[in-house]
């Protein structure tokens, strides 16, 4: 494999893990804008756990995971209780002081940035890609998933029938931000350098804006969204400086033309019912 | 089973065996210094079909909203087979036992008609085991059979794999009525169930709710369709201005003065 294409795959993994970090607070209605904060714990916590007590870097990206995942429960706590454009305000505070934090934390470098002594590679970053989107596509088809959609539809009568959406809401929050503590400590470890301008406002609302452009409606959306967001700019490498010009434009039009996403969920169900899939969905009554 | 018991007012104690299965004693309801519902008692026996029935913001609806908790009372209680489930969080009364359905049709848009029901039934989940099981691709495992049979029963079986926005009002009514009754439980509220049905299709919902009350489940509505509720109800309590101002028969309340008056205006003016 050239070193490009693997570059670009890496890339492409990575961002699939991301996408999946923000699909979830947003397939329970929430939008987080302060999932470049929880990669950036999810990366300095793994990059310490391997450089300082040399954990192996599969468990060192792992515990990532469960470190963000708990810091995402604990957090939820008081920012869940914000609504709306509030709850996105409050998400995006938090990431920005996790920022500020790691600009400031001299033991992990400070601006200066922090070396990743541990190396993995692009056959370890897919292993971990694909569990991600195992384990959503898996949840998605469970009652768990279900619970998800008719808290992110309708609280209140998901509440009248038994469902706790503080729960749903603050479980949401939490499996993406695990997802983005992993997809952190796995960035660190291929690309052995960390910084914290690497989790700015700007990587947010990019991983934010090509799950939208996905869709949230299946679990499909984010891998679409991902697949489009990390090629298009390769496929457009040959116009030179129009790249990002008609870039933007692509993603301009792809709103105008889907707003509810590249995937949506009617389309979905119609594919299934066509290959007789083994979903509820394709059933038929004779 | 089919014995017609009379209209129950709540009034002196009751031995158990003959308890009304839903019970409401002086609820009131303030919103501020607004009284929405004043000091409202009645009682609903086993396998009953109740009307709830008064002019325009007379708090039928608020009433239905205080017993499966959407809004605390400011004073009274709710009981509901024997249990008092006044403090009861609204996310626990389904287990309970009153379920409900909504005036304005509350589907749960992104699921199918099939998964729509499946939700009915999470009052009865408990196990971590069930949440994370993945019924929506197991259509032969014993949620998603129960869902199944509960729409063939309802004569929804066609629309199964159907998204819910797609299907026209009546069928949605009836879908929303089935997800009521997997919960369990053994009170239905319905909110206007033949609101914007078609004659046919509120002569089906009419024999549909009998043959529900006949398996057991004690039945309310709020209505506006006088015919429907003579046709279907044996019990009525009639509302105004938050206060009931009668209760009986349906024959017996449209004798009753007060309820013309609430009706039709009275002739002083």
């Amino acid at each position: 494999m050239s070193g490009y294409l693997e570059g670009v795959l890496v890339i492409l993994l990575l961002n699939v893990i991301f996408a999946y970090a923000v699909y979830w607070p947003l397939a329970a209605g929430q939008l987080n804008l302060g999932v470049a904060g929880f990669v950036g714990v999810g990366a300095y916590v793994s990059a310490y756990a391997s450089n300082e007590y040399g954990v192996s870097p599969w468990l060192a990206c792992i515990g990532a995971g469960m470190v963000t995942f708990v810091l995402a429960l604990i957090i939820a706590v008081p920012v869940l209780r914000t609504r709306g454009i509030y709850l996105a305000l409050a998400t995006f505070a938090f990431g920005q002081v996790l920022q500020s934090l790691f600009l400031n934390l001299e033991v992990v470098g400070g601006a200066a940035g922090y070396p990743v002594l541990a190396y993995l590679g692009i056959g370890g970053i897919a292993v971990f890609a694909f569990a991600v989107f195992l384990v959503t596509a898996f949840l998605e088809r469970t009652r768990f998933g279900l619970n998800m959609v008719a808290v992110h539809d309708d609280e209140a009568v998901s509440d009248l029938f038994g469902i706790n959406v503080r729960r749903y809401q603050a479980l949401a929050f939490a499996i993406g931000a695990a997802f983005a503590g992993l997809g952190g400590g796995l960035y660190g470890h291929h690309f052995s350098y960390i910084e914290p301008q690497n989790y700015s406002i700007l990587f947010s609302i990019s991983v934010v804006l090509f799950v939208l452009l996905g869709g949230t409606q299946t679990v499909f959306g984010p891998l679409l969204g991902a697949f489009f967001f990390t090629l298009l700019p390769e496929v457009l490498r040959g116009s030179e400086e129009w790249r990002y010009a008609i870039f933007a434009v692509l993603i301009i039009a792809t709103m105008i033309l889907r707003p509810q996403g590249l995937v949506t969920a009617g389309e979905l169900r119609a594919v299934r019912r066509l290959f007789g899939g083994g979903a509820l969905a394709g059933r038929s009554h004779g | 089973m089919n014995e017609r018991r009379n209209a129950w007012a709540t009034t002196g104690d009751d031995p158990v065996a003959d308890a009304p299965v839903l019970r409401l004693d002086g609820v009131s309801k303030s919103f501020g210094g607004l009284e929405v519902i004043r000091d409202l008692s009645f009682g609903v026996m086993r396998g009953q079909r109740t009307a709830l029935i008064g002019p325009n913001g007379a708090g039928k609806s608020t009433v239905f909203n205080l017993i499966s908790g959407v809004y605390p009372v400011t004073a009274g209680r709710i009981q509901v087979n024997g249990e008092d489930i006044t403090g009861v969080p609204s996310r626990l009364r389904m287990r309970r036992g009153v379920s409900r359905s909504f005036q304005n049709i509350r589907l749960v848009s992104h699921l199918t008609v099939l998964e729509n029901v499946l939700i009915g039934q999470t009052p009865r989940i408990f196990k971590l085991a069930e949440v994370l099981y993945p019924v929506r691709s197991a259509r032969g495992s014993r949620w998603a059979r129960e869902a199944t049979d509960a729409l063939e029963r309802a004569g929804l079986a066609e629309f199964a794999g159907s998204q819910v926005n797609d299907l026209p009002y009546g069928v949605q009514k009836q879908i929303e009525i089935a997800r009521a009754l997997l919960g369990g439980a053994d009170v239905l509220l319905l909110d206007e169930p033949a609101a914007g049905l078609n004659p046919q299709e509120t002569e089906a919902l009419k024999e549909r709710l009998r043959s529900i009350a006949e398996e057991g489940k004690t039945i309310v509505v709020v209505e506006h369709d006088m015919q429907f509720v003579g046709a279907l109800c044996e019990h009525v309590v009639v509302l105004d201005f938050g206060q009931k101002i009668a209760e009986g028969t349906p024959a017996e309340v449209r004798r009753e003065p007060q309820v013309v008056e609430a009706y039709l205006g009275s002739d002083a003016e």
